[in-house]
């Protein structure tokens, strides 16, 4: 009995990872850019409109591995030397959300700006990291 | 360096021995076909393998899938725990196909340990060559391994205690919760690459139980504890709980009523 639930249960989890894949029409999302260099997040502060998913693009340019996390966004992603990762974030209501680099906690931090008012502006020019 | 290899330990390390140790005791009353040391060993051997070979694989994975590899991979294996968790718990009072059973508990551990300990090897290897660094991961390595052990002791005969002393099940309802601990995760890997939908958070609780303090952390492993909590989160955590605890009433109440029943047709 029970090998016939577990097969059951190896089916519905291929079967459901299946059905959201082919559900996965994703709409256009805004796209961020974030680079990591030195173990510093570039640009460091990205403002983004309140209640909208957005996606974040992060290109790790260093010669380490890096994990993108975020307690406040509730998301952790490894990134790969030399490598990209994708993310998506929101909706989010107006506020601050800080983020870092899980292996370099100290150096690489950042923060994500939700706006109710959003204007036309991604990132504050003239600000490159935080520290 | 030192703290941060301490932190990464028990947010990578924890769920490894906590798994560990909800399984000996979901199996501690068993008469026949108990886990040994030896059979712990050898467990624990094939796990530092496939986690070594998983982290050695981990960035081909990441890019499969437009980029979504790891969050699939990782969401397909947590939903496996909870589904064999669900076996676990609704069978946890027979005492039949107890070998299939400890089949599905060291699949459950290879996966946690597996998934948990490659992302470990990862930062430990991609930092092993700053040499200057060395030290202060040794030390860390020994300090959350120390940590993790204490833990895990406690934990042990804690449930074992709540089990003689409150209810027989206090820890098989443990394991349940933390294996929908590693389904909520797997459902913010899901949400992360956009593939369930994601939405406001319905409270924030980071005021009380910060989620990146140690007792938020120690939470998290334990229960998935989650500050801000998405109203999908929120349902998918209340039915993965109801699911199992109605089957498992309906298998108890359905046997006594069998048994009258062949008894008046005999």
């Amino acid at each position: 009995m029970i090998k016939s639930v577990l097969l059951h249960c190896v089916q519905t989890t291929s079967i459901a990872l299946l059905i959201l894949l082919s559900f996965n029409l994703q709409a256009k999302r805004t796209e961020y850019q974030i680079e990591i260099r030195n173990h510093l997040f570039y640009p460091a502060k990205i403002i983004i409109p309140s209640n909208e998913k957005v996606k974040l693009v992060i290109h790790n340019k260093d010669d380490n591995v890096e994990e993108f996390d975020s307690f406040d966004l509730n998301r952790e992603k490894v990134i790969f030397p030399h490598r990209s990762a994708v993310i998506f974030i929101g909706p989010l209501s107006a506020g601050e959300y800080s983020f870092f680099g899980e292996y370099n906690p100290y150096s690489a931090r950042g923060k994500v700006v939700v706006k109710e008012q959003f204007q036309d502006q991604q990132t504050i020019k003239g600000e490159q990291h935080v520290n | 360096m030192l703290i941060n290899t301490v932190l990464l330990f028990l947010q990578n390390a924890l769920p490894i021995f906590i798994i560990t140790v909800l399984l000996l005791l979901r199996f501690s009353s068993e008469t026949i076909n108990k886990p040994s040391v030896k059979w712990l060993a050898l467990s624990l051997i094939l796990v530092v393998t496939l986690a070594v070979i998983l982290s050695y694989f981990l960035e081909s994975i990441s890019q499969a899938v437009d980029g979504k590899g790891i969050e699939l991979f990782l969401s397909s294996g947590f939903l496996l725990v909870y589904f064999f968790s669900i076996i676990l718990f609704v069978h946890k009072n027979s005492n039949r196909e107890t070998a299939i059973k400890i089949q599905l508990a060291l699949i459950m551990f290879l996966i946690i340990g597996c998934l948990n300990g490659a992302h470990f090897i990862l930062y430990f290897t991609s930092y092993w060559s700053k040499a200057q660094q060395v030290q202060s991961m040794l030390i860390g390595l020994i300090l959350g391994g120390g940590i993790c052990l204490s833990i895990a002791i406690l934990f042990y005969f804690l449930l074992k205690y709540a089990d003689r002393r409150f209810h027989p099940n206090t820890s098989s309802y443990f394991l349940l919760f933390f294996t929908i601990g590693q389904l909520m995760h797997a459902i913010v890997l899901l949400q992360q690459i956009d593939i369930l939908p994601s939405s406001q958070s319905l409270w924030d609780s980071g005021q009380f139980i910060a989620e990146n303090s140690e007792l938020g952390r120690l939470l998290t492993v334990l229960f998935g504890y989650e500050t801000t909590p998405s109203l999908l989160q929120f349902i998918t955590y209340a039915i993965a709980f109801i699911i199992p605890v109605i089957i498992n009433l309906l298998i108890s109440h359905a046997k006594p009523l069998l048994l009258l029943f062949r008894g008046e047709k005999s």
